[in-house]
């Protein structure tokens, strides 16, 4: 029977802010993704024990906890303590699944001889991340024979401790835990399965398939059934799945300060966020087919995309077809908020078919040259015209991680 | 909160199994010691690579850094309560 180790860091944001910072240690903290914003992204053990959630907005917790530290988020040190804490989980074991900045799965079936008590490889995991973090660096260990019940043990365990399923007590976990807790099950589906009065996924073994199906579709209805057993979702399945697979697709999104109708400023966000997509893409040695974008508003979406007959990973192209081919043919009714670009359908570029009817090649040696500059003094040390006055959107890293591949996770 | 400062300070460390280890640090003519080191980090800009330090002296907290392309030590940021 396999064995899955689940690693979370306990509010890794503000963990790592307070570990740096010994003046916030054991203090209500929350942090935002930049000065002036006023959504937290992630919150303190002590400021979640007063009510700061993630997603929490400023005016409505600032009466609820009016001492509450803001501090801007600093992803380039979690991405690098990330990377020291996947070192520390491979020097343990060949096969580790980094799922987000703040966690991983360790699979030790195979490496029972060395680690024959799991709950001693916990404790040596939490020891490891102390030395190697640092002492306010906590962490949740979930042991079981399934990724999803793995992550369910740590889930609702107390903060820092060392829990594991197994078949005695999985159906006790199933039955105990909402489904905010069960990896794969995202929100509407939980709602739609409250108001059928199921509250937890051990409940939902007393339904056949043809009860769930007419509920939740055919697809839903099997999953449901297996994460009943304590069997891993699809998301969880995917894990090892996409161990070796090359990134699809590449996206940049990014929410502004406030609603904004100043066509410069769209222009200059549009093409800032081309170019930092389409350089990864170029980094990656990839190209892409299908481009899309996506500008948001107060309630308003607008959305468009195309599937080009031929692959692209130049960002004026990109611009071309998002912004001259897109967004100027729109009639734009709304302020927008939140933009998004997006390039997919990637393929590895000695898999995609040479180009030789226009200028591709002559635009492939200036984009070689302008990268290698870029990359040795940093993104946007040569930029175009366009965004030379604008105030530059610099990559970064999200939680989710969507992007590990690229940064070598 | 963090200041932002960005000036250039002077670091004496000490190099103990293949790394280094600030000790103490000079800036605007004053010798601050380092009593505790709270974080370390890699970071990078484009190929520059910078490592991140995090520093307790006199029990207040400052963020350093050292470009390793031109091996200069800047105080980036102060803690202000």
């Amino acid at each position: 029977m396999s064995t899955i180790v689940h690693v979370d860091i306990n509010s890794y944001f503000a963990t790592v802010m307070q570990q740096e910072n010994p003046k916030l240690r054991g203090k209500p903290v929350g942090v935002i993704k930049d000065v002036g914003r006023t959504c937290i992204i992630a919150a303190s053990k002590e400021a979640k024990l007063r009510g700061v959630k993630t997603g929490s907005r400023l005016q409505d917790i600032k009466y609820l906890v009016p001492d509450l530290i803001l501090i801007p988020a600093a992803f380039d040190l979690y991405l690098d303590l990330t990377k020291k804490l996947k070192k520390i989980f491979t020097s343990l074991s060949p096969n580790v699944d980094v799922f987000s900045l703040d966690e991983a799965f360790i699979d030790i079936s195979d490496c029972h001889q060395l680690y024959p008590d799991s709950v001693a490889f916990g404790k040596l995991i939490q020891d490891q991340i102390k030395k190697v973090l640092g002492e306010w660096v906590t962490c949740n260990v979930g042991i079981s024979y399934t990724r999803l019940l793995a992550k369910l043990a740590g889930e609702i365990s107390p903060k820092g401790s060392i829990s594991i399923i197994d078949e005695n007590n999985k159906d006790l976990y199933l039955a105990s835990a909402g489904f905010e807790s069960i990896c794969g099950i995202g929100y509407r589906l939980s709602k739609k399965l409250k108001l059928r009065g199921i509250t937890n996924a051990y409940q939902l073994n007393f339904f056949e398939y043809q009860d769930l199906q007419s509920l939740v579709g055919p697809f839903w209805a099997k999953e449901l059934l297996e994460i009943a057993q304590g069997r891993d979702s699809s998301t969880l399945r995917q894990v090892e799945q996409r161990r070796d697979q090359e990134m699809k697709s590449v996206g940049r999104t990014i929410t502004g300060f406030r609603l904004t109708d100043d066509e410069e400023v769209i222009k200059q966000t549009i093409y800032n966020l081309c170019e930092e997509a389409a350089h990864k893409v170029r980094q990656m040695d990839m190209a892409g087919r299908q481009v899309s974008i996506l500008l948001t508003g107060e309630d308003q979406v607008w959305y468009q995309h195309k599937t080009l007959k031929y692959f692209i990973h130049h960002t004026d192209e990109m611009f071309q077809i998002l912004y001259e081919g897109f967004y100027q043919n729109w009639q734009r009714n709304f302020k927008v908020i939140k933009f998004g670009v997006f390039l997919g359908q990637l393929q590895k570029m000695n898999q995609v078919p040479i180009r030789i009817l226009d200028d591709w090649e002559k635009k492939e040696k200036i984009y070689q040259a302008l990268d290698q500059i870029n990359d040795r003094y940093g993104l946007f040390t040569l930029r175009p015209a366009t965004l030379t006055k604008a105030k530059l959107i610099r990559p970064e890293v999200t939680g989710f991680l969507g992007d590990k591949r690229f940064h070598g996770l | 909160m963090y200041q932002t400062i960005h000036e250039n300070v002077e670091m004496a460390g000490v190099y103990t199994q293949a790394k280094f280890v600030p000790k103490k640090f000079k800036w605007k003519n004053r010798v601050y010691l380092v009593q505790e080191i709270t974080l370390v980090a890699e970071v990078k800009d484009g190929n520059v690579k910078k490592r991140f330090f995090s520093l307790l002296s006199s029990g207040e907290v400052y963020r350093l850094i050292f470009d390793r392309e031109n091996e200069k030590w800047w105080l980036e940021e102060k803690w202000v309560d």
